[in-house]
């Protein structure tokens, strides 16, 4: 790096690295997150988005950024994030979970109910916290999510969690497996059903909380790349959930490059471009799925 | 396994607080200033020490500037060459905000502070305000760009100690002394000549919906200016909204509306505002009497030196016979 200027690698170094990383980070956990869920709950559907655990993160985190403890306290973001988001995710597991038996159906309708609910409190405390428009502007921006801006000390915060959690949940792979034969041969084959679920859930809801903390709101990263994974590797888990970990951080980091370069000098919001790619592709699993969702 | 998940996940927890402690993540805001701006001198060197007690030491005087706030735009311009000016806002240029749009030719400008395009210039300051990105100066700074944040700027007196510790903290200070006596004499020949009215008209701020109450620029200038703020005895503080309802009830004697004049100091254009038009308020004594004044915005709305002239703008709008639109024997400093 002979030929480079101070201020070249003080780039390299300090903007665009950090901001690669914790791209990588965020949808790598994000996409495994999503690979999980789709996995304990056997439905091509579930994502931290759609079954209210992004929801409850962003309240949380907006909850800690309006309050003002992020500032002294740096933990609070993605402990917040993680305690709110637990709530809402055992909200919806519970309504869905009657005696053991977790219906898909209700698991979903629960999941935008509770979704909305802490939507609609995650406006009500942008709404309170506007007056001060710093805290607001902060919000409204932080909700689009994004990696801009993100420093070595952002990585720092989502790194442990992401990656720890990430290695906890890949222990589950061989559990997820048996689960795609059905719950009943599963608990057969020795398998606790119930507590596996909710270990699973706590991890990547942990995952989850962790990467929505630093990057705000990037929706369908948990359902796209699953997905499609599995039309190339399979729907085997062991092979599965490292490969959505990859997919995910590739998918992220090329996607912050396209928004980074697309409108150049300004930048689209990474979260804005994340929904335009998911949200089609939801559809078309929605077409696709159609007869099956209509039957369960 | 399942047995470990929670000690783990706690662990996991506890390992980042340790990482991320006395650190602050790109996540927040800006916090609040925690204290004054001050310069300290030493024997080769100064030392700037922002609102928010961030050190920048100067071992001679930056000649490589990015000023980052309208405000010190303005004030820069007037205490140094440009070419020690390698960047100012965008707003600079504008007739209808700056005070300074003349001044600001062949200068790089910018509407938002962003990180990498200021890391190029290599600048030695940066001049941020409070209400700057907290994102973007936290980038600034851990890739070794000195940023200066300004944290008070809401009364004329810490306008003034803003324009003495930039005329420091860049080796002007003859320049700043001279803008701040004439910032000085501009207010207590205002003062003088409306220290005696009888009668201090009710004034209210009206900027779009949004009102001026205590706390404010505009609250000391209708002071200073002979009159009473009517958004500041209805308990407002800060720039609020204010409703209609709270606007007739209060009944203002005078209304002042900012406007930018398309040309900064062409008073001839005259503006027609809406206000004079809705029914509702034909019954208000400002409306009945003629009394509402559309006032350049430039001088009530900017945090720089150029903000007395606001209180000239004002003190001849509610007393045309005691201050002139130009006061006589006060005249602005001229360099170079």
């Amino acid at each position: 790096m002979g030929g480079w200027e101070s201020w070249e690698k003080t780039i390299l170094f300090q903007v665009r690295m950090p901001r690669v990383l914790t791209g990588a980070l965020v949808g790598g956990g994000l996409a495994l997150a999503g690979g999980v869920m789709q996995g304990i709950f056997r439905n091509p559907m579930a994502d931290p988005g759609v079954i209210g655990i992004s929801g409850g993160a962003s309240l949380g985190a907006v909850l800690a950024i309006a309050t003002g403890l992020t500032i002294s306290l740096p933990i609070v973001l993605p402990a917040s994030a993680f305690l709110v988001s637990c709530i809402c995710a055992f909200l919806v597991y519970a309504i869905a979970t009657v005696r053991g038996k977790t219906s898909v159906m209700t698991l979903l309708l629960a999941g935008i109910a509770i979704g909305g609910i802490a939507s609609s409190l995650t406006s009500f405390v942008l709404t309170i916290s506007l007056p001060s428009w710093e805290t607001g502007r902060k919000i409204v921006y932080w909700l689009m999510g994004g990696l801009d801006g993100k420093t070595w000390t952002d990585l720092a915060l989502s790194t442990p969690l992401v990656l720890g959690g990430s290695l906890l949940l890949f222990c589950y792979a061989r559990d997820l497996d048996v689960l795609t034969t059905g719950e009943e041969t599963a608990q057969s084959l020795g398998i606790d059903v119930p507590k596996v679920r909710r270990d699973v859930l706590i991890l990547s809801t942990a995952v989850t909380a962790a990467a929505v903390a630093v990057s705000g709101t990037l929706v369908f990263v948990g359902l796209l790349v699953p997905h499609i994974l599995r039309l190339i590797v399979g729907p085997g888990y062991r092979f599965l959930l490292p490969t959505s970990f990859l997919g995910g951080a590739i998918l992220i980091v090329l996607a912050d490059l396209v928004a980074r370069i697309i409108i150049a000098p300004e930048e689209l919001r990474l979260g804005v471009l994340t929904s335009l790619m998911g949200g089609p592709f939801f559809l078309y699993l929605l077409l696709a799925h159609r007869f099956r969702v209509e039957s369960i | 396994m399942t047995r470990l998940v929670m000690p783990l996940l706690i662990l996991l927890f506890l390992f980042t607080a340790w990482l991320t402690s006395d650190r602050t993540i790109s996540t927040v805001l800006m916090a609040s200033p925690e204290g004054r701006a001050r310069v300290i001198k030493g024997d080769n060197d100064i030392t700037l020490v922002d609102a928010y007690k961030n050190q920048i030491q100067l071992k001679e005087p930056p000649r490589r500037i990015i000023s980052g706030m309208l405000a010190s735009d303005e004030i820069l311009l007037e205490l140094i060459d440009k070419d020690r000016l390698i960047g100012i806002t965008a707003y600079a240029t504008f007739p209808t905000l700056s005070n300074c749009y003349k001044k600001t030719g062949g200068l790089w400008n910018f509407m938002n502070l962003k990180v990498e395009p200021i890391v190029a210039k290599q600048p030695d300051l940066v001049i941020a305000s409070r209400l700057a990105d907290g994102t973007i100066i936290t980038q600034l700074r851990e890739a070794g760009v000195p940023v200066f944040c300004f944290g008070h700027y809401e009364s004329i007196p810490e306008i003034r100690e803003n324009v003495l510790i930039l005329g420091q903290a860049v080796n002007a200070d003859d320049r700043a002394q001279a803008i701040v006596r004439w910032m000085d004499q501009t207010v207590r020949e205002v003062r003088q000549r409306t220290k005696d009215v009888k009668v201090r008209p009710r004034v209210l701020y009206h900027d779009g919906g949004f009102t001026a109450g205590s706390g404010t620029v505009f609250h000391e200038i209708v002071g200073l200016a002979g009159g009473r703020n009517v958004a500041a005895e209805a308990g407002i503080t800060g720039h609020k909204m204010m409703s209609t309802e709270m606007i007739l009830a209060l009944k203002p004697d005078v209304i002042i509306i900012p406007q930018p004049y398309p040309e900064s100091e062409d008073a001839n254009f005259e503006p027609n505002p809406t206000l004079l038009d809705d029914p509702s308020f034909q019954n208000l004594p400002a409306v009945k009497n003629g009394k509402v004044f559309v006032l350049p915005s430039q001088h009530l709305n900017t945090i720089s030196h150029h903000v007395v002239k606001a209180a000239v703008d004002v003190g001849h709008s509610l007393h045309p016979h005691l201050v002139p639109k130009q006061l006589p024997g006060i005249t602005y400093p001229k360099f170079d």
